[in-house]
């Protein structure tokens, strides 16, 4: 009889893959009793394990969940808050340039400026940084909400 | 088509339909991985309150983060893998191990010191086989929640719930290699565990 026992890993592995895939352990555990029992208890341990009952908890799970989950802005509700702020963006950017236009005179005097083609030119270039900062302000912010919501 | 991507093509639609709006998705979704999520809250907390509470704060934070869901695993393992975060969370705050708790028992480090008396019993009598099956089960149940926190949930994973190494390694944010190391020592305390109650009762 060989005096080396099987590993504690080896055990495990005959009682949980069967002696068929471990033809190495077949031999020693023929001859072992120690070994062997060890495997049987193994076995019937795992065994013992698999067929504890399945937990469960004592609520209704579902019911609670749904009952505090958030409102969710869906992909359509989103679309639409994309065009009315685009739209508002539009108007705000024409209007701008009529009010521009029907002072022209009174901005000219005031600014200083040499001619019409240089206000407007001012004029747009100051509505466009505008209207960048204010996007990159609202992208930031929803950025900032997400990560809010992941926490 | 195989399983396998009739399986993603579901958790894909399920995902959709719940980013859509439709949260009754969401409560078939609930359904669907209530069992497994179960299996590592009750394994990892006591506190009936806090059971509620975990699990509640589980899903909602799916819900959140559902949009980033990348279709890596199965979305019951992605939900489980949120389950197992939260737990672990609280069990930090706690500041309750979730490793290696120190062993009130000795440790059977040699195979050779091995009890070969130990024996499950057997009978015919089928209501004394009964009790010994109940009384067996309370034994393994207790040997289970004497088992720290990581290894309880492995065992439950692995044997309960039939998840392969890698479902679990994602699950527990640990290697597969760890996964079925750990494993194999989680099984090697419970068995010391139980060979010292049966040790107990014989005496």
């Amino acid at each position: 009889m060989k005096t080396m026992h099987l590993t504690e890993e080896m055990l495990q592995l005959v009682a949980i893959e069967g002696i068929e895939k471990h033809p190495s352990a077949k031999e020693h555990l023929r001859e072992c009793p120690s070994c062997e029992a060890q495997v049987k208890m193994i076995s019937q341990m795992i065994e013992s394990v698999e067929s504890l009952p399945a937990a469960t908890f004592q609520f209704n799970l579902t019911d609670i969940v749904m009952e505090s989950l958030p409102e969710r802005s869906t992909e359509t509700q989103a679309k639409k808050r994309a065009i009315s702020g685009n739209l508002v963006v539009i108007l705000v950017f024409i209007s701008a340039l009529i009010l521009c236009y029907l002072f022209r005179k009174q901005l000219l005097y005031i600014s200083k400026i040499p001619n019409e083609i240089t206000l407007f030119l001012i004029t747009i270039s100051g509505l466009v940084l505008l209207f960048l900062l204010i996007a990159d302000m609202v992208r930031e912010y929803d950025k900032k909400i997400e990560k809010l919501r992941h926490l | 088509m195989n399983n396998k991507s009739d399986h993603l093509l579901t958790d894909k639609q399920l995902v959709q339909k719940v980013l859509q709006g439709d949260n009754r998705a969401f409560a078939f979704i609930i359904q669907l991985t209530e069992k497994l999520v179960a299996s590592i809250v009750l394994k990892l907390i006591n506190n009936p309150e806090d059971q509620k509470d975990l699990a509640q704060d589980i899903y909602l934070k799916a819900y959140n983060r559902l949009s980033g869901f990348q279709f890596q695993s199965k979305l019951s393992t992605w939900v489980a893998q949120i389950a197992y975060n939260t737990c672990f969370d609280y069990l930090k705050k706690k500041k309750i191990p979730t490793t290696d708790l120190p062993s009130s028992h000795p440790e059977n480090g040699e195979s050779g010191a091995f009890n070969e008396n130990f024996e499950f019993r057997s009978d015919n009598s089928d209501a004394e086989h009964a009790l010994l099956t109940k009384e067996r089960q309370e034994i393994l149940v207790t040997a289970i929640d004497s088992l720290p926190p990581l290894y309880k949930t492995l065992i439950t994973l692995y044997h309960q719930e039939a998840l392969s190494y890698e479902e679990i390694g994602t699950i527990t944010n640990l290697p597969s290699g760890t996964v079925k190391n750990y494993l194999f020592r989680a099984r090697k305390k419970m068995k010391d565990i139980l060979l010292l109650q049966y040790k107990k009762e014989e005496l």
